[in-house]
């Protein structure tokens, strides 16, 4: 009986040690006092495809979460792409037009860093990396269940 | 005094000697009252002002002080988001100014025996170095540099050089070398085949020195923009150029890169849409008109249409179609090609294509153009993507001509992307 429970109490942490999948609570975050606060789903899509540039006259300056379950959840769910598409989408699009693809920063300092400081800067990080939010704003949330625009 | 030429010490011991002083002075005034009632109210009157003054200017100090604290306390608390910033490694600003993008496409073929071929052989494709520059929010350069073999010779060509200024995603202004706005592929694709499902351009969008009958580049200025509804999105490009010339020596069209041939300019108007309904569709229409000098029609009025629908939903179909009207005066010609393919899992795709050029054989445009001929290809393949940077194609070609021989052949191609 007490083996039973000490695997089942051991089970029990282990799941909650678990990291989360990732597409669980996902923050899209743009800057505090930018013009990116009114931005629906489907321009969120076309800013990380490169198709929406500017807002309101400001130069759109999107980033990616470093590479992982997050940045592909949110790739699915918000753009509608896996990685392997969406990398082969921007080698595309950047031999197309010159269009630079986004930049990837490797930690919820640097997101912060950058969205905070750039006016027309949109990212996304766990919602647990969100902290006190200050000098950004959260446009929506993701919880894996939403289809891309 | 100049409090704020003081620092914290001193500032205190100052206030001190003030404060002493006043307090100094209300004694002072106790004495003197002993000498009379004059001595007595002269006594009240500095009690009060020793009691009072001395406390409200150094409430004063006080506040002063405190401001002082608060914005060192602010400053120390820049600094230290300075210095944790700086240990990660990030810097303060972290979005340069000034960004480049380098690439490299390129092709290894081989084929046997074809129109172009006399015998099987081993070629080398294009190697392009791709390379585009933005600086600021609105200013980008692009080039396409590419050495290809031609005779056993390496020759070296600028494909695209183009300077541009966003205003806005309703308009980008370009200036320089660009694809010409005909169609779906020409701007798709351009010169890199690692991004092409077949091992090659539909034959009459060849490129130029390649035996194509459309113009595809071309010298000028180009606006571009885009907008998306609630229902689809849109894309326009306009183009103002010197159009193209025909080499007729080699029976090729040739680019005015340097100046005009002519005193006229060619235009292009392309539109597309993508509705929102059908992820992956596009839907376009685009037109041309050109003034070309041919060896039977000087001044020729060209005009070129075109109609293009494509489709790629990213899991796995894919479908292009588009057709060409030439109208050369007075005499005109047609061309189309569709495409199907599908990718099974993600890295193999089999395709499948049909091509066609009919054509006037009295048409003073055809009648000078090694490609200017009634022509099929029907073609099969299938495409293996060793990474998304590099895919291996196999492809068999059934090529014929009106009146000429029918080609039956193989080609292999290792295209790559760096």
């Amino acid at each position: 009986m007490k083996a039973t429970s000490a695997i089942v109490i051991l089970l029990a942490a282990l799941f909650s040690a678990a990291p989360s999948s990732g597409a669980d609570g996902i923050a899209v975050i743009v800057n505090g006092s930018g013009p990116l606060g009114g931005l629906t789903g489907s321009d969120i899509k076309d800013i990380y495809l490169g198709n929406i540039r500017f807002v309101e006259g400001v130069k759109v300056t999107p980033l990616h979460y470093k590479e992982g379950p997050v940045k592909d959840a949110f790739l699915k769910t918000m753009v509608g792409k896996d990685s392997f598409k969406y990398r082969q989408y921007w080698t595309k699009k950047t031999f197309q037009d010159g269009t630079p693809s986004p930049a990837t920063k490797g930690s919820p300092t640097e997101i912060f860093s950058a969205v905070a400081g750039v006016p027309g800067a949109i990212a996304y990080l766990p919602e647990s990396e969100l902290g006190d939010g200050r000098g950004v704003r959260v446009i929506t949330k993701l919880d894996g269940k939403q289809q891309a625009p | 005094m100049d409090w704020k030429s003081l620092d914290k010490k001193s500032l205190i011991v100052n206030t001190c000697e003030v404060y002493s002083k006043r307090k100094d002075a209300g004694i002072m005034g106790m004495k003197k009252a002993r000498h009379g009632s004059r001595g007595y109210l002269l006594f009240i009157v500095s009690l009060l002002l020793s009691s009072l003054f001395p406390f409200t200017a150094f409430s004063d100090e006080l506040s002063e002080l405190k401001d002082r604290v608060d914005r060192q306390e602010r400053l120390i608390e820049g600094l230290k988001g300075d210095i944790a910033q700086y240990k990660a490694g990030v810097p303060a600003t972290d979005i340069p100014l000034y960004s480049a993008n380098l690439s490299v496409f390129g092709d290894i073929n081989f084929s046997t025996k074809a129109r172009d071929a006399r015998h099987s052989n081993f070629s080398f494709g294009e190697f392009d170095f791709y390379s585009s520059f933005d600086y600021g929010d609105k200013l980008n350069f692009l080039s396409e540099l590419v050495i290809e073999a031609d005779d056993d010779r390496f020759e070296l060509d600028f494909e695209r050089l183009v300077i541009g200024y966003s205003f806005s995603d309703l308009l980008k202004l370009s200036a320089g070398l660009y694809h010409t706005s005909l169609g779906y592929w020409n701007e798709e694709y351009h010169h890199g085949k690692q991004f092409y499902t077949t091992v090659d351009r539909p034959f009459f969008l060849a490129f130029e020195h390649d035996n194509g009958v459309v113009p595809v580049h071309m010298m000028g200025l180009e606006v571009v923009g885009g907008v998306r509804t609630s229902s689809a999105r849109y894309e326009y490009e306009l183009n103002i150029n010197n159009g193209a010339k025909i080499d007729m020596k080699n029976g090729v069209i040739e680019r005015n890169i340097d100046s005009d041939d002519n005193d006229s300019k060619g235009f292009t108007l392309k539109l597309a849409v993508e509705p929102s309904a059908i992820a992956g569709l596009e839907a376009g229409f685009s037109a041309a008109s050109f003034k070309i000098d041919t060896s039977s029609k000087p001044g020729l009025i060209q005009r070129i249409y075109a109609m293009h629908v494509a489709y790629d939903n990213d899991g796995g179909a894919e479908a292009m179609a588009e057709y060409f009207r030439f109208d050369n005066s007075e005499a005109s010609a047609g061309a189309f090609y569709v495409h199907l393919a599908y990718a099974v899992g993600w890295d193999t795709t089999p395709y499948l294509g049909y091509e066609s050029l009919d054509i006037d054989y009295a048409d003073p445009y055809f009648k000078d153009l090694n490609g200017g001929m009634d022509r099929r290809q029907s073609i099969a393949g299938v495409r293996h993507d060793i990474s998304d940077r590099s895919a291996v194609k196999a492809q068999v070609t059934r090529d014929s001509s009106r009146g000429g021989n029918t080609f039956n052949s193989f080609a292999m191609q290792w295209a790559f992307n760096f």
